[in-house]
Order: C-alpha cells, then sequence, then structure tokens
C-alpha cells in the first residue's frame, strides 16, 4: 500500500531522524570530520523536534481524523507527541553532552552518533506503534543501538555493562515477543487498537476485544481450583505476564532491576542519562499505549473484557511489585557513594511510583476515571523525565574534568560551580518532591490516583518510602554545599558560566511547580484523544 | 467578596523581595535593605491587623482553578480570618526580630537571607491559604529553608540536628497528606479541597474516620511538637541560628497548632469531641514531661526549647476543652490555646533573642558559667527577668491569660489532666527562676568584666516584644475578641 502524503507529512520527524543517523554514517566512512557530525546531529535533533512541535500545535492533531496512519500500524495523537517530545530533548541534551565528554568515548565518533539516532528513531516508532510486531521492530531498534552505545566508553566497566545490557534485554525482548505470540494464537490479531473510525475496508481486531471473545468465564476470585481455569484463560494470562515482563525490565521493576546499577555505572554518562530517561519512557509509553486500548472499548463495564485484566492477581502482585521495587530502589541507594549507582537505585525507586498509577489505572472501573489516573501518570511521567535529564545534566557539567562519580569527588563544588550546583540541587529537591518543584505536585496527584483506587496500604508505603529517599537525596545537596573544602576551590578553576540549556530545564522544572495547570490540561487532553 | 492584593503581598513579597535582594544587591547594602523588608512586612501584617480587627474587613484572594484535571479543581485560595490574623501580626513582628538577630551573619549572607524569607513566605502561605493542596504545598515549601538555615549557619551537631528535623517532618507531612487525600476523596458530590466547603460537608468516608483525624492530627502534632513526638525539637533549637530559632519557635510550632484547629476541629468537630479525652491526657503528659525534662537542662538554649514542648502542651489541653457542651466553655478553651500560641511565640522569640545574645557575648550558653550578669548588663537582665517571668505565667504577662484561659476550659471538661497540667506552672516556676538566679545574680565572671551592654539597635527588638507581651497581659481583648470571630466557623 502506497503511503499517502499526509502520512508521510505526520511520521516526518521520525525520517528526519532516521535520514541523520545516516548522513551521519556516511560522514563517518567519508571526511570523518567530528565537527560536521556534531553539526548535522544538533541540526537534525532540532529540526525534528520543531517539526513534531510545528505538527503537534498547528497542524493536524487537532482533530482525531487521522489518529490511525500506514494502515493501522502507526498512530498520530498527542500522547505519543509527548512521549516523541521527551525523547528529542533527551537526545538534544544527550548530545551536548556528548561534546563534553569526547575524550571519554570512542574514538569512532560519527558511529556513536548515528547509533543514537537510531535508537531514538527506535523509540519514537516504539512510541506511537499500534500493533506488536512493529512494536517490536521498534523495540529492537531501540535497544540494539543503546547496546552498542553502553559498550563504546573508553573504560573496562562499560564493555561489560554493554555486555550484561545485550543478554537480559535480549531475554526480555523474547518474553515480550512470545507474549505477542500467544496473543495472536488466541486472537488472530496483532493490533492493538482498532480502527473503526477511517475508510480502511479492512477491520482490524483489537487485542483485549479478541481476547474477549476468545475466552469464555474467568474467574473473579484467586482462590478458584485450577480446574476451571480453561486452557485459554490461562494462555490468556500467560501472555500478557509476557508481555508485561519484557516491557517491566525496560522500567526497571523489582524482580527486573538487577541490570540497571551496573549499566547505569558502566555507560558513559550522557548515555546514561538517556538510558534513564529515553529508553525507560519508551517502555513506558508502549505499555500506557497497550493498558490504555482497554478503554477503547464501547462497552466499558462488559465483564467479558473486565476480567482480562482485572483478575485480582494482576493489579495486586503489580502493586505488590511496586512496594518492593520502591523499597530495594530507596534502601539501597541510602549506601551509595558513587552518583551514578546512587541514581540508577532512585530510579528503580522512581518506577515503583510509577507502578501505582498503572496499578490505578488498571482498577479504574469508568473510563472518566481512567483519564483522570492516566492524565495523571502522564504527568508524573513528565515531570519526572524532565527533572531526571536536569539532575543527570547538571552531573555531567560537574564532573567533566573526573574520572570517578564518589559523592566525596564534588564536596565543596557549591562554591566552585554555583549554576550546575544550584541546578542539581533543585533537581535532587524536585526528586523527593519538595515545593515549589514539578516533583511536589506531580507526585501528589500520583498519590491521589492512588487513594482514588482504592490502594491506600500502597499509598502509606510510597510515602513512607519518599520519606527514606529524602535521606540520600539531600545527601547530595549536603556534598554540595554543606562542607567546605577550601583545597579544592584553590586547585580548580570557578566557574560562573551558566549552562543554558540546564537553565531551560531548571525553569521548567519550577515554573510548572508553580503553575502546574498547563501540563495536566494537555495531559488530560492526550489521554482523552487516544480513550475518547 | 473582593479580591485583595495586600493578601497576595503578605504572602509572597518576603519571598520574592528575598530572592531578589539576594541575587541584585551588593552584600554590604544586604542587612539594611532586610531590615527594611522586615519593617515594611511587620507594616503590612500590622495593616491587616488593624483594617480586620477595627473596620470588619474580611479579604480574600482567588485565583480560580490553579490545578485543574477533569473535575478535581484545586483554587489558590487565601483568606483572612480570626484564627490566622493574630498570627500573622505575630509573624510580622517575629519577622523583625529574626531579621536584627542576624545582625552578627558575616558567612554567606545572601543564601542566608534568601532562605529566611522564603520561610517566611511559607509560613505566611500556611496560616492564610484556605485550601488543603495549597496549605501542604507551603507547608512543604517551608522545610527545606530551614534545613538549609540550621546545616550550615548552626552550630554543634547541626547537620545530625538538620537532617533530624527534616525526616520527622517529612513523616508528619507524609502522614498528614493521606489525611488530605482521604478528605477529598471522602467528600460527597465531586470532591473538594476547600476548607471552607469542606467544613460544612457531609461525608461518605473511606476510612474510618477517626483514623482520617488521627493522621492528620499526628502529622501536626509533630510539628506542634507532641509527647512522644517532640524528639526533633530540642536538637534543632539548640543548633540552629539565633533567627532561625527564633522563627521556628515563634512561627513553625504554630503551624502545627493552627493547622489543628484550622483542619482537624473545623472539618471533623466530631471526631475531635470523640477524641479529646486522649488529646487531654497527651497534653498533660507533654506539659509535665517537658517540664521534667526541662529542669535537668543547664544549657540556656536546651532550657527554653524543652520548655517549649511544655508550653505547647497547654495548647492540647485547651483544644480538649471542644468536648464540653456549653459554648462559653469550648470558646474559652480554643480561644485559650490560640492565645497561647500568640503568647508564646512572643515570649519564646524574646527569650531566644536574649539567649542569642548572651551566647554571641560571652560565647558560652552553659548557666554555670555565667552569673552576676545583673551588674554589668542591666538591660538584659531586666529583659531576661520578664521574659522569663511571662514564661511562668506571671500575671500582667500574656502567659498568664493563655494559661487562666486554657485551665478554665480544660478542668471543666477534663478535671484530672488539667489539674495536672497546672503543675506544670509549678515546675515552671523551678527552672525558671533557677535559670534567671544563676544567670542573673552572683558574682560576674571577670573575664565578662570588659564587655559592654547591648546597643540602641540591638534592644529594639527587645522592646517591642516586651511591649507587647505585658499589653497583652493587661489587655487581652485586643486578640480575644477577634479570636472569637474565626471561633465561630469551629463552634456552631
Amino acid at each position: 500500500m502506497i503511503p499517502t502524503l499526509t502520512e508521510l507529512k505526520l511520521i516526518l520527524p521520525e525520517i528526519i531522524i532516521l535520514f541523520t543517523g545516516s548522513l551521519i554514517l556516511i560522514n563517518g566512512v567519508t571526511t570523518r570530520s567530528y565537527t560536521l557530525t556534531h553539526i548535522l546531529a544538533i541540526t537534525g535533533a532540532i529540526l525534528a523536534l520543531l517539526l513534531k512541535l510545528i505538527l503537534l500545535f498547528v497542524f493536524s492533531y487537532k482533530d482525531t481524523s487521522f489518529p490511525f496512519i500506514f494502515s493501522g500500524t502507526l498512530v498520530a495523537n498527542k500522547l505519543e507527541s509527548i512521549f516523541s517530545i521527551i525523547f528529542l530533548i533527551s537526545l538534544i541534551s544527550c548530545l551536548n553532552l556528548i561534546k563534553l565528554y569526547k575524550n571519554k568515548i570512542t574514538d569512532y565518533k560519527s558511529e556513536f552518533y548515528g547509533m543514537l539516532f537510531y535508537s531514538t528513531a527506535g523509540m519514537m516508532l516504539l512510541a506511537r506503534s499500534n500493533e506488536m510486531i512493529t512494536a517490536y521492530v521498534a523495540l529492537e531498534l531501540t535497544t540494539l543501538p543503546l547496546v552498542g552505545l553502553v559498550s563504546l566508553g573508553k573504560s573496562y566497566l562499560s564493555k561489560e555493562s554493554a555486555i550484561k545490557y545485550l543478554i537480559l534485554s535480549a531475554v526480555s525482548t523474547s518474553f515480550f515477543l512470545l507474549g505477542v505470540v500467544y496473543i495472536y494464537a488466541l486472537t488472530g490479531t496483532t493490533f492493538i487498537s482498532s480502527a473503526t473510525d477511517i475508510g480502511i475496508n479492512i477491520h482490524y481486531g483489537n487485542i483485549f476485544q479478541g481476547l474477549s471473545y476468545s475466552q469464555l468465564n474467568m474467574p473473579n476470585d484467586i482462590y478458584t481450583p485450577l480446574n476451571s481455569l480453561n486452557i485459554s484463560n490461562i494462555i490468556i494470562i500467560i501472555s500478557m505476564v509476557f508481555v508485561f515482563i519484557g516491557l517491566l525490565f525496560k522500567l526497571g521493576v523489582f524482580p527486573f532491576h538487577s541490570w540497571i546499577p551496573d549499566v547505569y555505572e558502566g555507560a558513559p554518562t550522557p548515555i546514561t542519562m538517556f538510558l534513564s530517561v529515553a529508553s525507560k519512557s519508551a517502555g513506558l509509553a508502549i505499555l500506557l499505549r497497550i493498558l490504555l486500548s482497554i478503554f477503547d472499548l464501547n462497552d466499558v463495564s462488559n465483564t467479558q473484557w473486565n476480567s482480562v485484566l482485572k483478575w485480582p492477581d494482576i493489579s495486586m502482585s503489580l502493586a505488590i511489585m511496586s512496594v518492593l521495587t520502591m523499597f530495594t530502589g530507596n534502601l539501597l541507594a541510602i549506601r551509595q557513594t558513587n552518583i551514578k549507582r546512587m541514581l540508577a537505585y532512585s530510579s528503580i525507586a522512581q518506577a515503583g511510583y510509577i507502578l501505582i498509577g498503572i496499578v490505578a489505572i488498571i482498577n479504574s472501573n469508568v473510563s472518566s476515571e481512567a483519564i483522570y489516573v492516566s492524565s495523571v501518570l502522564l504527568a508524573y511521567i513528565f515531570g519526572y523525565m524532565f527533572t531526571n535529564i536536569s539532575a543527570f545534566y547538571s552531573i555531567a557539567f560537574l564532573m567533566k574534568n573526573s574520572d570517578s562519580y564518589e559523592f566525596n569527588n564534588f564536596v565543596g563544588y557549591g562554591r566552585i560551580d554555583i549554576w550546575n550546583s544550584l541546578f542539581l540541587s533543585i533537581s535532587m529537591l524536585s526528586l523527593i518532591g519538595i515545593p515549589p518543584t514539578i516533583g511536589f505536585i506531580t507526585k501528589l496527584f500520583l498519590f491521589s490516583s492512588g487513594v482514588s483506587s482504592g490502594y491506600s496500604w500502597l499509598i502509606i508505603f510510597a510515602l513512607i518510602n519518599s520519606v527514606i529517599s529524602a535521606y540520600y537525596y539531600l545527601k547530595v545537596v549536603k556534598n554540595l554545599y554543606f562542607v567546605s573544602n577550601e583545597l579544592e576551590i584553590e586547585k580548580t578553576t570557578f566557574n560562573s558560566k551558566l549552562p543554558f540549556f540546564g537553565l531551560f530545564l531548571i525553569i521548567i522544572v519550577i515554573v510548572f511547580g508553580f503553575y502546574p495547570d498547563p501540563i495536566y490540561d494537555f495531559c488530560y487532553d492526550a489521554i482523552q484523544s487516544v480513550i475518547n | 467578596m473582593n479580591n485583595s492584593t495586600l493578601l497576595l503581598m503578605v504572602v509572597f513579597l518576603p519571598g520574592v523581595a528575598g530572592i531578589l535582594g539576594a541575587v541584585f544587591l551588593n552584600t554590604k547594602l544586604l542587612h539594611k535593605f532586610f531590615l527594611l523588608l522586615s519593617y515594611v512586612i511587620l507594616f503590612l501584617c500590622s495593616l491587616l491587623y488593624y483594617k480586620f480587627a477595627f473596620l470588619g474587613y474580611e479579604p480574600i484572594s482567588v485565583i480560580n482553578d490553579w490545578i485543574s484535571i477533569g473535575n478535581t479543581k484545586v483554587d489558590f485560595y487565601f483568606k483572612l480570618d480570626g484564627l490566622n490574623a493574630p498570627l500573622v501580626l505575630l509573624g510580622g513582628i517575629l519577622t523583625v526580630v529574626a531579621v536584627h538577630a542576624s545582625n552578627n551573619i558575616k558567612d554567606r549572607q545572601k543564601e542566608y537571607y534568601l532562605w529566611m524569607f522564603l520561610l517566611i513566605t511559607g509560613v505566611f502561605g500556611v496560616f492564610l491559604s484556605f485550601d488543603l493542596i495549597l496549605f501542604f504545598f507551603f507547608f512543604e515549601l517551608e522545610i527545606i529553608p530551614l534545613f538549609f538555615l540550621i546545616s550550615i549557619w548552626g552550630s554543634g551537631r547541626k547537620e545530625y540536628s538538620a537532617m533530624k528535623f527534616l525526616l520527622f517532618t517529612l513523616s508528619g507531612s507524609a502522614m498528614m497528606i493521606i489525611g488530605f487525600l482521604c478528605l477529598y476523596f471522602s467528600s460527597s458530590g465531586s470532591g473538594t479541597f476547600n476548607i471552607d466547603e469542606l467544613s460544612v460537608m457531609e461525608f461518605d468516608w473511606i476510612m474510618p474516620s477517626t483514623w482520617v483525624f488521627l493522621l492528620i492530627f499526628i502529622g501536626f502534632s509533630i510539628k506542634l511538637p507532641m509527647w512522644p513526638l517532640h524528639g526533633w525539637l530540642p536538637d534543632a533549637h539548640t543548633d540552629a541560628p539565633t533567627a532561625a530559632s527564633v522563627l521556628l519557635a515563634g512561627l513553625l510550632l504554630k503551624m502545627g497548632g493552627y493547622g489543628i484547629l484550622r483542619i482537624c476541629y473545623s472539618i471533623m468537630p466530631s471526631e475531635a469531641i470523640q477524641l479529646s479525652t486522649i488529646i487531654s491526657i497527651l497534653g498533660a503528659i507533654s506539659v509535665i514531661y517537658g517540664a521534667l525534662l526541662t529542669l535537668k537542662q543547664t544549657d540556656l538554649k536546651r532550657i527554653v526549647a524543652f520548655s517549649s514542648v511544655s508550653h505547647m502542651g497547654y495548647i492540647l489541653v485547651g483544644l480538649s476543652a471542644f468536648a464540653s457542651d456549653d459554648k462559653m466553655i469550648q470558646k474559652l478553651g480554643l480561644s485559650g490555646a490560640s492565645f497561647q500560641m500568640v503568647s508564646h511565640g512572643l515570649i519564646t522569640g524574646l527569650l531566644f533573642y536574649l539567649v542569642g545574645i548572651i551566647y554571641e557575648k560571652f560565647k558560652t550558653r552553659e548557666v554555670e558559667n555565667l552569673g552576676g550578669l545583673a551588674s554589668k548588663f542591666k538591660f538584659t537582665s531586666i529583659a531576661l527577668a520578664i521574659s522569663g517571668m511571662a514564661s511562668l505565667g506571671l500575671p500582667g504577662t500574656s502567659g498568664f491569660v493563655s494559661e487562666l484561659m486554657i485551665f478554665m476550659g480544660g478542668f471543666s471538661q477534663f478535671s484530672i489532666t488539667t489539674s495536672i497540667s497546672v503543675f506544670g506552672v509549678v515546675l515552671a516556676a523551678g527552672y525558671i527562676l533557677w535559670m534567671l538566679q544563676r544567670v542573673i545574680y552572683g558574682e560576674l565572671n571577670p573575664k565578662f568584666s570588659k564587655l559592654n551592654d547591648i546597643n540602641l539597635i540591638e534592644k529594639i527588638p527587645v522592646f517591642i516584644l516586651l511591649i507587647s507581651i505585658i499589653f497583652l497581659g493587661i489587655y487581652p481583648k485586643f486578640v480575644t475578641d477577634v479570636l472569637n470571630i474565626g471561633l465561630t466557623t469551629i463552634i456552631k
């Protein structure tokens, strides 16, 4: 089928990113000029971001007449745009950082840049894919270049962590694929959501619709004896569990978290940032997409489909995983002395908070409630990702002259590198959830969604963890400001240069902390456009 | 229902001017600028109080839909009423005192003033906001500035104390926010965070209502602080710089008492009545336990800090009078408790200020190293004596009025616990008189004989506070009238 011009227009940002990546690779075998590579990369990324914004605010997304493109395999809506914007902004900050770190990564600079772009394109496609096989291909396109990127640091650790990442992500992706295969076997479709409104003749199936037709009666009680579960029910559960495992691995949820600290520590710092922000939100994007497709069905109260995900085991086990994830992340983070490892554990803990939102989505009974809880979750993800970019960005600037990321290394930096220390401290406060930062208000509403879905005990655990996390986040601030380090001040040059991109990120964190309404409005619209 | 810019100015002027001043001003001008700013704030607060008390001006500022997600709406809603007006005036007075007390800060001045004025914005925000989320926003906003003030400019085990304060307070606010969310999801209709609307609402509880009450109550009692949750207070006080101690004792502790009245009592009155026996018992224990611990202290600052635990216990004893059927008794107890907040803010503010001056001059706070202050430091000694007397409740000072009201209110309902807590006054006489005797009388240590008494500028806050303490002791109606207006929303 030949794509129409409109469809091409909607996918233009991805095309630009892929094209820039290829151009950089060609440059790598012809001129090998680093400057040219960097200029190409920055231009391509900014162009793609601008196009995405123009598409979002000026053109087509106002009316939802083109929600499905390319025969329904991809979607074009506000939800995927939010994620694409996060990917592109983290790509741009990653490019800024690579320039600082160019001595610490491989000499094959063009290949490094090219893989970064391919991975970004994979994420953008993953966020907007509406079909499981497309999603799988996009997931691989995301992961494989990332393995390369992790391994291209100059240190020995970087090779080791690349192997770890490769093996574990291959296993998890195969879980995902296996789940997709089971779903296909049951339903005969791989489309996540159906394209009913547009004039395409084929009626694409819908996984949840398909699942609810394919099975007859799901037990509502966990304690139902095994023989009353018929075989297709078991397979439905297995398939959903496999898909979840594949995606929760990306998030770093408790039993699948062990790769995160090693890989984060081993990867070059720009790539650590990229992994923690972009890769994580890519997993979230497709997870959210699958979950929200439940609410596409006309009759939401239908017990047939309800039983697929509402089988109490799934949401309860997600809730338990959330508690375990939070405790694992926070308790282990306390003991860390290396800031990259600490942030790795903190990102595990944050995955636990994100699971609260996912539990709340699964538990919502009417679509208005689902819209509320998922827009709250989306706003939390948005806030968290910006805070995280900002934190890594300032760490990278602070530590650009040093090889070690131990806490002792930046004792007293608050007086040496004023702006970056300030930005790092503000990001830490936002990660704890202290006003007036975006972390405060988004976390508050995320917890409110947990209470509204009837999981008050989960929120109590989350709040306990919030308090625990204050201890280690503030340890960073303490090291920056409280201990004066006269020796260091003499030795190191005083740096009062304002990093403009860092300032931009911090302004987002603070302004939306004071006035978060635009974020919530946008997220609400985005979710509504998906669920309608 | 006119929007009041005055109200918004009181809340935001300290923070905004603090940031601007710290960013743009020269270090030499800094202290003078913030001194001027503090007097402006005092003027604004007095103006608000005057207009409210005598001209019947009830300012409100609302910005609708600060945050709106579907049906969930949070308003930006400030209001001045009888309960918070005296506290706002107290805030203005203590701001002046705190800036005067910061004269000797020479290290990292810009950051110091920035944090201090952010703290003051947080305090005013808590007192004036009438929306649970907004309230919580300001309640959390004040934590980090105090954390920095203690851990950078403090003394002793400052980092330990700051972290302890932070973890205690964050745990308190964690419990509080669960309570707030439960209130939101229990309120009938589409749910609201507005305190005015919540206080006239029928609830459909998603959790047992006493649990919700207790969650919020415990959150505030950590701030108050109530026995057995007072562990952070002595350390934080002892290691904080003088100005931070003044603000902490004078204003931040009052946020706890004010919050209990404003949120627990006005939204959940029946639960408050149900649990008032426990509140009364805990109050009596705080009074006696705090006083007994104070008797053991030898450090001047620790004496004042531990006596705060005891004096804040009186607030709980006063609040328990709410269980009475008689409206007069209820009013007596609750306005006594609110009056105690104002009175304790003034007295403890003065005591901390004086202790700060003594420490600055003599470089010691141990009672045994001091002595004979009366021979050379007449002004300081007189001020210390008067504030000590006010602290133990001598008639003619504001301390007497508040304790009298509290005991009268509490006795009719819980005679045993109130009688026990009356002994707190006796114990207070013990530690205050012991302290005064050792510090003021006796022989002056010869190595201090070259020092001079405080100068005129340093005397200004002492005058302000002494006058307020004695004025309120003689003419308490100035505050109680206003408090009674505010209590009409609670006592229906």
